[in-house]
């Protein structure tokens, strides 16, 4: 099995079960009728609908010759790397110091990047941030704070 | 006369100085942003629509319509001079623009876009000052069963124009639907799939989806290429002007790209990348040209411009006078709308029309302003293609994530465009479109309540939905469009397979 197909099935049994949830979450919330939907009318057709397609889409995915386009694992887990450790630092350490761990990390998804340069942008993109969010807009978000 | 008046005091509202200078805001970061490859004009919007929350309605939605029209413009630009669509509707621009680009005439390529663009949003302002109006009127004969089958219209036409499989794009619809069930039901106050967070009560933010899927995803699929962009070189403003032979080629292919523009806007699920090619395609059989197309023709770059930007303002007609967006951008700005309290419909003309006539006047001081902004500028965006992308997108993380924290302070929301951004890239590599996901996240709410009046309204009966005589054409229409949609794909599947060697 190519990994193309194998990539396809596992969305397709990733949405199913989604689909299932959904069924199973609008029986909690109450169905009721046409004349009176209550929570959980709409969402088990969409729920219905979601396990019908899924099927659709993994007896299509069968028949699949089309290559997977090799995934770009490392600029990925970078990016979403740098998206983490802005969360993580943005209301302990501040703004600054949160853009400057998202610049640093996003930039070693590309190899090759030279350590000064990273400092330049990383300070450039911590001071492009003050100037536009903290002065002009004046976002409610501590610039620098103590994480201690 | 009444339209008229309307207008008039439209420009009252457009020539205020604060909404002057957010327009010219809007323009200038909208082509900035257009200008580089690969973030379009639904990513700048979404970048840009957490600033506009700090302003009055009228100027927040002048400011993202000039960032929208802005960005169609400047995607022009890295198409004309790198071969790289900065927006998908300036893609067949690439054709002939970049050709001239080569042939060392990039300057009145660069100026035919310019001209085009603006003619195509002086033609697409007037059909909306036109058209509008009167189609709001004809709305407000629509009551719940008519609205649910419009926007049933607009999430299949949103299925028709991906370009992947149908079952993905029905499925991208069912996802897109169900992300926008989740949070408290406005009926019952009940929490919906919110797994016990609060977070979630609220629902999902259109931000976080918008940016992760449209802006995160596309910055981690373009790392990979960021070393390989072609290097620019500089365009001298006085060569910019075209010869009178062009002259005598351009304007006929802006007049018809710029009535393709206006029409292909204005419907659901079409927009101006689908004008551009049309344009493109009748304009490539009308006529003989010095150069053909494909080869640095200069028509092949005034009309799918002006169609583009035509459609650009067309694509405000639906929102505006339906509620029901034709796109994916056009759903991002219902949002905004809505996130500014406005009810975006036929009521909107006379409920609100200091923002309605607003708008469409800021077309006209918009598109203006790209016309006198740019001419100055061309060699400012060329020097910021010059800039190399692994510069360029670690900022364009730091915009997206403070962007999306600043809407509501929540670090769950900055998870969330990190989520989204990872499925965005999955979904990039098996071949399912982001687009039909929006719309239904956008439209889902709307459509359930639609759905739930209806049916009280009939006591339950759903045959309305057939028995109406409005709802039936369009369901009707929508059950054509999936039927022709099926032979269309199936006729391409046995016409590959036959034309595959045993």
């Amino acid at each position: 099995m190519s990994h193309r197909i194998r990539a396809e099935l596992t969305i397709a049994f990733l949405t199913a079960i989604a689909g299932a949830w959904f069924i199973h979450g609008s029986i909690e919330l109450g169905i009721g009728s046409a004349l009176r939907m209550e929570a959980g009318f709409f969402p088990v057709c969409l729920g219905g609908m979601m396990l019908v397609l899924s099927g659709a889409v993994a007896l299509s995915a069968l028949t699949s010759t089309k290559e997977i386009e090799r995934p770009d694992l490392r600029g990925a887990g970078f990016v979403l790397a740098g998206l983490a450790s802005f969360a993580l630092a943005l209301e302990r350490a501040g703004l600054l110091v949160a853009v400057v761990l998202l610049v640093l990390l996003s930039m070693l998804a590309l190899p090759g990047n030279r350590p000064t340069r990273m400092i330049a942008l990383a300070t450039g993109g911590a001071l492009i941030s003050w100037l536009i969010f903290g002065l002009a807009i004046g976002i409610q978000v501590p610039m620098i704070r103590s994480p201690f | 006369m009444e339209t008229l008046t309307s207008l008039t005091s439209g420009f009252d509202v457009a020539l205020m100085p604060v909404n002057l200078l957010y327009c010219f805001l809007g323009v200038l970061l909208g082509t900035l942003i257009g200008v580089l490859p690969g973030i379009g004009s639904l990513a700048a919007i979404s970048m840009l629509m957490p600033v506009s929350f700090y302003l009055e309605p009228a100027t927040a939605i002048i400011m993202l319509a000039g960032v929208y029209y802005g960005a169609e413009y400047g995607g022009s630009i890295a198409s004309i001079l790198l071969n790289l669509p900065g927006t998908p509707s300036a893609a067949v621009t690439a054709l002939d623009g970049n050709a001239l680009a080569k042939q060392g005439r990039a300057g009145p390529a660069l100026f035919t876009a310019m001209i085009s663009s603006f003619w195509g949003g002086l033609m697409g302002m007037m059909v909306m000052v036109v058209f509008a109006p009167w189609l709001a009127e004809f709305a407000l004969a629509f009551g719940p069963t008519e609205y649910f089958a419009i926007m049933a219209l607009g999430l299949v036409a949103a299925v028709a124009i991906s370009q992947g499989s149908l079952l993905k794009g029905f499925m991208m619809v069912t996802l897109g639907l169900m992300l926008g069930v989740i949070g408290t039901d406005p009926n019952t106050a009940q929490q919906r799939f919110t797994v016990g967070q609060l977070d979630l009560a609220d629902g999902i933010s259109l931000v976080a989806i918008a940016m992760g899927l449209f802006g995160v995803s596309e910055v981690i699929a373009s790392i990979a290429s960021a070393r390989d962009r072609p290097r620019v070189a500089p365009v001298k403003l006085g060569d910019m002007l075209p010869d009178r032979t062009d002259l005598r080629e351009i304007w006929p292919a802006m007049l018809r790209g710029a009535g393709f523009g206006s029409f292909f806007g204005a419907l659901p699920g079409t927009g101006a990348t689908i004008a551009a090619f049309i344009a493109y395609a009748v304009e490539k059989r009308v006529g003989r040209r010095r150069i053909p197309f494909g080869k640095g023709a200069i028509a092949g770059v005034a009309a799918p411009e002006s169609a583009n930007n035509s459609a650009a303002q067309t694509a405000f007609i639906p929102p505006l006078t339906l509620g029901v967006p034709g796109s994916a951008s056009m759903a991002v700005m219902l949002g905004a709308l809505m996130i500014h309290g406005l009810l975006p419909g036929p009521r909107m003309i006379t409920d609100r029309p200091d923002v309605f006539w607003g708008l469409i006047a800021s077309f006209i001081v918009g598109n203006m302003m790209l016309l006198v902004l740019n001419i100055p500028l061309i060699n400012i965006w060329v020097r910021l293609l010059r800039v190399p992308y692994a510069l360029l997108y670690p900022l364009i993380l730091v915009f997206i994530a403070i962007g999306v924290y600043s809407i509501r302070n929540s670090l769950f929301d900055v998870g969330l465009v990190a989520g989204f951004g990872l499925l965005g890239y999955a979904m990039r590599l098996l071949d399912y479109e982001p687009a039909p996901l929006l719309m239904g996240f956008v439209l889902g709410p709307l459509m359930e309540e639609n759905l739930r009046r209806a049916l009280v309204m009939s006591r339950g009966d759903a045959a309305v939905f057939v028995e109406n005589p409005i709802s039936a054409v369009i369901l009707g229409l929508t059950v054509l469009i999936v039927l022709a949609m099926s032979l269309s794909r199936l006729r391409g599947r046995r016409s590959t397979s036959s034309e595959t060697p045993s």
